[in-house]
């Protein structure tokens, strides 16, 4: 972490936003995952992110950027609906889709988007930046 | 000719030229099945050989990141390459320009025209 | 009109004699003003900047450098002090040469 510890730290957050955006993906993909009655349905994946202690301490506290900690998994009741042609209907005609709501999914998607792009955008500018300093005795 | 210093900066700009190929092979092989991204570390060594006064004894030693790999076998993880490249290029540029500091104050000494 | 002499303005008229003992003489050559001198604190200065920069830039090489702009300020500094100093020399190797093609 030593050299350019600017670069480290949007790294992380840049890894932070992409496993965002592969648990939104694979709820999306999941949106019309069907499971029997009996089962649980397809849970809503929602990542944890955490910040993350820097290794140095000048100032303390500053400088470790994000990590994700953890998956949380939703509702596992989902939305039980009646459609008795279904191979996975029970007796009654019940099987379970995912409680997800596709707009609520779509506007996460938009977020993590912008704060990768973001992240993106402070590793271009601390490159920059360390590009002069390194300049500073005259190119 | 060259003093401690600019030996232990080749030394470095051998190093930080391995690990920019590297780089680039795993960012080629970031859908290859089962393939491990590629690791160089050299600064280790490298301090180790400043310490006992031979910085061109020092090492470069490749080695294959065991990070949690995806279903097919391969563990590249694209963004940590990217900015592994920045990083590295940075570091080249600055091992460069100290190189250069180096001769440049050599070549002033030598001057009689000022 | 009565022209009062010139000594007669001394003191009254605001006109005094300068007093030539009150004006600074230049420093004589001691031991701290010698060339020489000047020239060894010089030099040992400038080692001391080159050393600096040479500790920075192992440190920038094995990675342990947290600010780089400390490395390039100290090599900047370092190679402004080896010019000025290059230039005192080739000065001062210039000055003795012409001294020397005096013909007595």
């Amino acid at each position: 972490m030593a050299i350019f510890p600017v670069l480290h730290t949007s790294g992380s957050g840049l890894r932070t936003h992409r496993i965002w955006m592969d648990a939104i993906a694979d709820n999306i993909a999941n949106i019309n995952t069907v499971r029997p009655f009996d089962d649980d349905a397809f849970q809503a994946r929602f990542i944890v992110a955490q910040a993350v202690r820097s290794d140095n301490q000048d100032p303390p506290g500053v400088g470790g950027g994000s990590r994700a900690a953890a998956v949380l998994f939703g509702d596992a009741e989902g939305r039980i609906r009646y459609e008795p042609d279904h191979p996975y209907a029970n007796e009654q005609g019940l099987v379970r889709y995912p409680d997800m709501d596709l707009g609520d999914q779509m506007t996460q998607l938009l977020m993590a988007q912008r704060a990768y792009q973001m992240n993106l955008a402070v590793v271009d500018r601390a490159r920059d930046t360390y590009m002069q300093a390194i300049r500073i005795n005259g190119r | 000719m060259l003093d401690l210093a600019m030996r232990a900066i080749q030394a470095s700009l051998d190093g930080l030229a391995a690990r920019q190929r590297i780089t680039a092979e795993n960012i080629a092989n970031v859908d290859t099945p089962g393939y491990l991204a590629g690791r160089i570390s050299f600064e280790n060594s490298l301090a180790e050989a400043i310490k006992d006064g031979d910085p061109t004894a020092s090492g470069i030693n490749p080695w294959h990141s065991l990070d949690p790999t995806r279903m097919n076998g391969n563990n590249v993880n694209v963004d940590d390459e990217n900015v592994s490249l920045v990083e590295t290029g940075l570091r080249f540029e600055l091992a460069v320009e100290s190189m250069n500091n180096k001769f440049r104050i050599l070549r002033d000494s030598i001057r009689r025209d000022t | 009109m009565a022209i009062p002499g010139i000594g007669q303005m001394v003191g009254a008229a605001g006109l005094n004699p300068i007093d030539t003992k009150s004006v600074a003489k230049p420093k004589n050559t001691g031991a701290e003003g010698d060339f020489g001198n000047i020239v060894v604190n010089a030099l040992q200065g400038l080692e001391a900047l080159q050393d600096k920069s040479d500790g920075l830039a192992i440190k920038a090489a094995t990675g342990d450098l947290s600010d780089v702009h400390d490395y390039t300020i100290a090599a900047t500094e370092a190679t402004l002090a080896t010019e000025f100093t290059v230039a005192v020399r080739n000065r001062a190797v210039e000055a003795f040469n012409e001294i020397m093609r005096m013909q007595i």
